[in-house]
């Protein structure tokens, strides 16, 4: 069995194509990261109209090793939500005409399933229960995924999410958006212990980057003219700290819950230091499975693993899919 | 794009809560699904609509604005989807072009406004081209956005006007009825050929107006 996927719900255009047994036969992105950069942020509508502009090429590219051959597939998955409302349209729009034109069923899938759904293409005998580490753009979740449907939010960011964080602070030090990548870069040449900054560990599972960033914020305004290492040594503290607090609720969790399995997922899980210092936090007390970085951003192949899951448990839609955009993560 | 049986599909998301999909045959719609609002009644449309026409569907014409936000974006994007999986040529049409013909095309200039929401008006002007059985109105520009409280001077004089959703209150111009419905416009449109081809592989999706960047 084979689905193509398409993921259109934020500012990266995907469409790949997955077996049920995870295995990926095709994955393409064409990012808009260039084309937001200008604007220090996603413009949903710039977002909306590359979409469309690129959702053909990005299907064909894909399709590649089927040759364009659409009746080589048994179905089409798309992301129904969350995300932003002009992009989740483009998407569900192009992939169920393209299915319907087609002769293909369709499988909607919630976007947050696929970040953590990933983990199943870097491990397909990942099986729940499992703790899941969520960081991204949007969302800072730590949960308790006991089965494909039942997924318990241990517990989320009361303010920024991490990866916010990480695009507001790269614009303090003045580097470009997106801001994660930057910081990472940029931390390697510093010295992480230069500077102390908090760890926002709050109860309940609870996390608060609003006030990691404040901190950053006052010690910038403290140090006045920074120069090159001075700014190299503050991202190397800042992302030491935003670490640390993810690492020391996610160890928390696995303890708490008793989970022998945990998963790190969302673009951030893309970030070095996490995931070295994830993994060794975990050692000893959970198997941590982490998606390879091309699978941790936006992609469609975690769509299409999704979608692999959901049809076993649902089946195809029955009824033609609807987008939204507020859908409540992992439902 | 067709031959005497074949049929094409046509799109028209543009008016909110006023969607449309339809399959014509010569000038004629032969179904037609209205009043499509939300992606899952278009999806639902389109796909009655593939099925229906079957191996007879020779190309499929959307309109690309401007209008509804969500309508002219889902419109695009399933056209798009369509037109890949079954290797069809997509047209392109203006979604002031198809209120346009919804009165015959005849001498003089026709200047179309629509409602455009939040206190906005598109408005596009028409001339008459071609000849005969084939005459239509033509473009003369793109479409514009302007505030419906205060539109450039001269922007809505013309020898006609035309406004379905009666936004333009004041009595610029002669205002004229339509003769046609939406959808029967739509269809005489693609059956005169008035749309452009492209690629499905869509270059640039600018929803036929002018007006700021990056929206
Ligand atoms: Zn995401």
């Amino acid at each position: 069995m084979r689905l193509l996927a398409i993921e259109t719900s934020c500012d990266e255009t995907a469409a790949a194509l997955v077996s049920d047994s995870f295995s990926v036969e095709s994955s393409v992105v064409a990012s808009q990261a260039k084309a937001h950069a200008a604007y220090g942020g996603v413009v949903p509508e710039l977002a909306a109209r590359m979409h469309l502009e690129r959702i053909a090429g990005v299907v064909k590219a894909a399709m590649a090793p089927l040759e364009q051959d659409f009746s080589a597939l048994d179905g089409v998955a798309v992301t129904r939500g969350p995300g932003l409302v002009g992009c989740l349209a483009v998407g569900a729009s192009y992939a169920q005409a393209l299915a319907a034109g087609a002769g293909l069923p369709v499988v909607g899938v919630n976007h947050m399933t696929g970040h953590v759904l990933a983990a199943e293409i870097e491990d397909p005998q990942l099986e729940p229960p499992f703790v899941g580490l969520v960081v991204s753009g949007g969302h800072t979740d730590l949960i308790h995924y006991r089965s494909h449907q039942d997924v318990e939010l241990l517990g989320a960011t009361r303010d920024d999410a991490v990866g916010e964080a990480f695009d507001k602070v790269a614009r303090m030090l003045g580097l470009p958006y997106p801001g994660g990548p930057e910081i990472d870069r940029v931390a390697q040449l510093g010295d992480p212990n230069r500077f102390r900054l908090p760890r926002p560990v709050l109860p309940n599972f609870g996390f608060s980057f609003s006030g990691l960033k404040t901190a950053v914020l006052y010690l910038l305004r403290d140090l006045g003219e920074v120069d090159e290492q001075t700014r190299a040594d503050v991202a190397a503290a800042f992302r030491l700290a935003a670490v640390e607090t993810l690492c020391l609720q996610l160890e928390a969790a696995v303890e708490q819950t008793g989970c022998r399995r945990a998963v790190l997922a969302g673009g951030v899980a893309s970030n070095r230091l996490l995931r070295e210092m994830a993994r060794a936090r975990l050692e000893g007390l959970a198997e941590l499975t982490i998606p390879a970085p091309p699978l941790c951003t936006d992609n469609a192949a975690m769509i299409g693993a999704a979608g692999v899951v959901r049809l076993q448990i649902h089946g195809f839609d029955s009824t033609p899919l609807e987008i939204d955009p507020g859908l409540r993560a992992y439902a | 794009m067709a031959e005497a049986s074949s049929v094409q599909l046509g799109l028209d998301l543009s008016v909110r809560g006023e969607g449309m999909a339809l399959l014509v045959r010569a000038a004629d719609v032969v179904e037609l699904r209205a009043g499509l609002h939300q992606v899952a009644s278009v999806a639902a449309a389109v796909r009655d609509l593939a099925d229906a026409a079957g191996s007879q569907l020779a190309g499929v014409v959307v309109a690309r604005g401007p209008g509804s936000y969500i309508g002219v974006r889902s419109a695009l994007a399933a056209a798009i989807g369509l037109a890949q999986a079954r290797r069809l040529p997509l047209g392109l049409v203006g979604s002031l072009a198809v209120v346009a013909h919804r009165v015959d095309p005849g001498p003089g200039r026709l200047v179309v406004a629509v409602g455009a929401g939040r206190g906005g008006l598109f408005v596009q002007r028409f001339t008459a081209a071609g000849g005969g059985a084939g005459v239509r109105w033509r473009e003369v520009g793109p479409a514009e956005a302007m505030s419906l409280a205060s539109p450039p001077d001269g922007a809505l004089d013309g020898d006609l006007l035309l406004d379905p959703g009666s936004v333009v209150e004041r009595p610029l111009g002669e205002r004229v009825a339509a003769v046609r419905s939406g959808e029967e416009a739509l269809a005489l449109l693609i059956a005169r050929g008035g749309y452009t081809v492209s690629g499905y592989d869509l270059v640039s999706a600018d929803y036929g107006v002018r007006r700021g960047d990056p929206t």
